[in-house]
């Protein structure tokens, strides 16, 4: 009889981890992101921010990857570029943050290496209360524990209704050009 | 030239440089440190997520851009923030990671961000420790 109940509680415990191992596997989180996003003109001061606390989360499991980026943790070399950008354009204290919700298309956690991968990723990318359907590829590969994500996409300040004023039109991109940089580790 | 145009010419060339010198202070100011600004609060890790996810326009309104002081536990560390409570993510000045470890009671003061809804954290930039 005592055998029995340690042989099932036995049982359990490795149940128990297995299932932690298994849940464990499926989230990979990386909370210090890196986005650049940059919008200069030749002749004309750098218009270039970076944020280098922006959360991504990987579902190894579904593919699905989600991004966050609060918009106060923008850093422009040019102080007074940081306040404009806060207080005129992006409109940080009713717009806090970007987020990023997509797919990444064919993903499979198994065939991730050392080896690059290019992926396709589509999503909805919401901004300053407006909503851009992105679609980009990805470079993606796994280094011991941590995935690796890079890439690129273009915006445009009216995909998301940021008005830019004429005075300063010409010193901006018409194109914003933002690259993300992620390093993703298990949860 | 007489010495009344000498010395209007001189006030007038020292008033334009002041002048520039505003303007030049203006477009290409220094960024706040925040390291040497005072906390205008101070307050739990715990008190804080939880103010965020009652209400995220109004606390952010109120404590967006705003030094605070954040007190809790370290419950994890990642290249250069600190994880308190699980609740806030302090990233620190670059150089302040010493006699720092998991499982300290620590008070940190810094730049609040934003409410991350994704992982329900508080973040906060430019961050230096305080010793009591």
């Amino acid at each position: 009889m005592k055998n029995k109940k340690n042989k099932l509680v036995a049982l359990l415990v490795v149940g128990l981890i297995g299932i932690n191992m298994v849940s464990a596997q499926e989230k990979y989180i990386d909370k210090n992101g890196t986005l650049v996003f940059e919008a200069s003109e030749k002749l004309f001061e750098e218009v270039k921010a970076e944020n280098t606390s922006v959360t991504a989360i990987l579902d190894t499991k579904t593919g699905e990857i989600a991004a966050l980026g609060l918009m106060k943790g923008f850093r422009f070399k040019n102080s007074l570029m940081e306040e404009h950008f806060n207080e005129n354009y992006i409109e940080s204290e009713t717009y806090p943050k970007a987020i990023f919700k997509g797919n990444l298309i064919d993903f499979e956690f198994k065939s991730l290496s050392e080896i690059e991968q290019k992926l396709t990723t589509t999503g909805i990318l919401e901004l300053h209360g407006k909503e851009k359907e992105i679609s980009t590829i990805l470079t993606i590969k796994k280094i011991d524990k941590s995935i690796s994500i890079q890439g690129n996409f273009a915006v445009t300040p009216e995909d998301f209704d940021i008005e830019i004023p004429k005075i300063v039109k010409n010193k901006i991109a018409r194109e914003v050009l933002v690259q993300l940089t992620f390093n993703l580790i298990e949860k | 030239m007489s010495k009344k145009k000498y010395y209007l010419l001189v006030s007038l060339i020292a008033l334009l440089f002041f002048l520039a010198l505003l303007v030049k202070q203006y477009l290409y100011g220094e960024h706040r440190n925040i390291a040497s600004e005072k906390a205008t609060m101070e307050i739990s890790a715990t008190e804080l997520e939880s103010r965020f996810a009652s209400n995220q326009s109004l606390t952010s309104k109120n404590l967006l851009d705003k030094v605070i002081a954040v007190h809790g536990k370290i419950n994890a560390i990642e290249i250069n923030s600190v994880i308190i409570d699980n609740k806030v993510q302090a990233n620190l000045l670059n150089g302040n990671m010493d006699n720092i470890a998991v499982g300290d009671i620590i008070t940190v003061k810094g730049r609040c961000i934003g409410y991350d809804d994704l992982l329900e954290i508080v973040k906060i930039d430019q961050a230096t420790q305080i010793l009591n």
